[in-house]
């Protein structure tokens, strides 16, 4: 099994967050790498995994993260570009194995909690690349669903004048999805039809605008003040998600 | 020494143009536009036929288009009294916001609003900015996305071409 030396590192980066509360634990991946996962335990029954797309420096996800424990909400962090070593770019994205997604959404489940997947950006690819994978073997089982910030989920960049295509998993993945769009970007004016192409393969889907903040509002040094209050609303706006998510669920039910 | 100079600055200078994105044919339908400017008035773009018409989709949020606007500027004084006009069309924001911004970039080529987003739906702009350069029977011709330093030769050649009728 191989060790990573990005592990005590990570654990340098991450000293000051200690009074977090805080875990840093290795979880094997498939092809016997393992990846770094900071988790925040916490004592309620909903389990976000959020998947990052910093190279697992993601102080925001962290706060967000320490602030969802009081709620009960328990969180983990996985580094999965880290454990690659893959530069932070939309194109490192498209090279995370589904298969370690799937085992990540595996231990999750096995926690006996209700899992939420949480991630942002063309992070969403490799995320429901690996809830598809995931679901291809899971049987009857289900994650709660997913939260998507800004996804970017074009397959290619739509050239101008042109018809835009998704990956291909859009039209494959069956579940409830929340997407939060910041209202200062392009992407608002195609929220609606990634709504829609969502729901036409099945999946129950909510769409809303964040007013006044671009994409990547939490991850950005150079943010506006409003970026940086909705910022700092970042752990309401998880928790609204899956409230969300679960009306969403008792909806569905017969 | 001059002479290795000439020589090292003429080698270069392709690389120059080479990082420049080239404008990309376009063989799709024209949608309309027809949009208010700042002060109101509306403008058609079938009002610019037998003008070579550069549309491009902005926002004051978009880094790159802040940074083109000054080679927009230039490219418009350049072809100052040939038939070529320049339509920017704000992706969405309000009208405080623009001129916010009109009052710290010095451009006077004309701005116009589209509140609802209908010309970015019918346009097809997923990415600002988005650029497109209509000939003068009213069809587009070029489409750019991204940035560009528009009063490059590459592209003034392109609106020269246009202009004069050549293919």
């Amino acid at each position: 099994m191989k060790l990573r030396f990005q592990a005590p590192a990570l654990l340098l980066l991450l000293l000051p967050l200690a009074a977090w509360a805080m875990e840093v634990s290795m979880f094997p991946l498939p092809d016997g790498t393992e990846v770094a996962v900071r988790r925040f335990p916490a004592a309620g029954d909903r389990l976000l995994l959020w998947f990052p797309c910093d190279e697992g420096q993601g102080t925001a996800e962290a706060k967000a993260a320490a602030a969802l424990v009081p709620q009960g909400i328990e969180t983990w962090l996985p580094d999965m570009l880290g454990a690659h070593f893959l530069p932070m770019a939309p194109s490192s994205m498209d090279q995370l194995p589904p298969d370690e997604i799937a085992a990540l959404i595996e231990r999750a489940r096995q926690t006996g909690k209700r899992v939420y997947l949480v991630t942002a950006g063309r992070a969403a690819l490799p995320v429901l690349r690996g809830l598809a994978r995931w679901r291809g073997s899971a049987g009857s089982q289900e994650v709660e669903g997913v939260l998507l910030f800004y996804p970017e989920l074009y397959a290619g960049t739509p050239a101008p004048g042109t018809e835009a295509r998704y990956e291909p998993v859009v039209h494959e993945t069956v579940t409830r999805i929340v997407i939060l769009q910041g209202a200062r970007s392009p992407g608002r004016w195609w929220l609606n039809h990634l709504v829609q192409a969502f729901q036409a393969a099945g999946s129950q889907v909510h769409g809303a605008l964040l007013p006044g903040v671009r994409g990547y509002f939490f991850l950005r040094e150079e943010q506006t003040p409003e970026e940086a209050a909705m910022a700092a609303h970042l752990p309401e706006l998880v928790r609204q998600a899956l409230d969300r998510i679960d009306a969403m669920k008792k909806e569905n039910r017969p | 020494m001059m002479r290795r100079l000439v020589l090292l600055f003429t080698l270069l200078l392709p690389l120059v143009g080479a990082f420049a994105q080239e404008l990309r044919p376009y063989a799709g339908a024209t949608p309309p536009l027809r949009l208010k400017d700042l002060a109101g008035q509306v403008h058609d773009l079938a009002d610019y036929r037998g003008q070579v018409v550069m549309v491009q989709f902005w926002a004051t949020y978009c880094a790159p288009c802040v940074k083109e606007m000054p080679s927009m500027q230039r490219l418009a004084a350049r072809l100052a009294g040939r038939p070529f006009r320049i339509l920017a069309v704000n992706m969405g924001e309000s009208e405080a916001e623009v001129r916010a911004f009109l009052k710290k970039v010095n451009v006077d080529f004309t701005i116009l609003m589209d509140p609802d987003g209908q010309a970015i739906a019918a346009w097809k702009v997923f990415v600002a900015p988005s650029t497109f350069i209509v000939d003068p029977q009213g069809r587009i011709r070029y489409t750019l996305q991204g940035g560009a330093e528009w009063d490059a030769p590459q592209y003034v050649e392109k609106l020269n071409a246009l202009m004069t009728g050549q293919p």
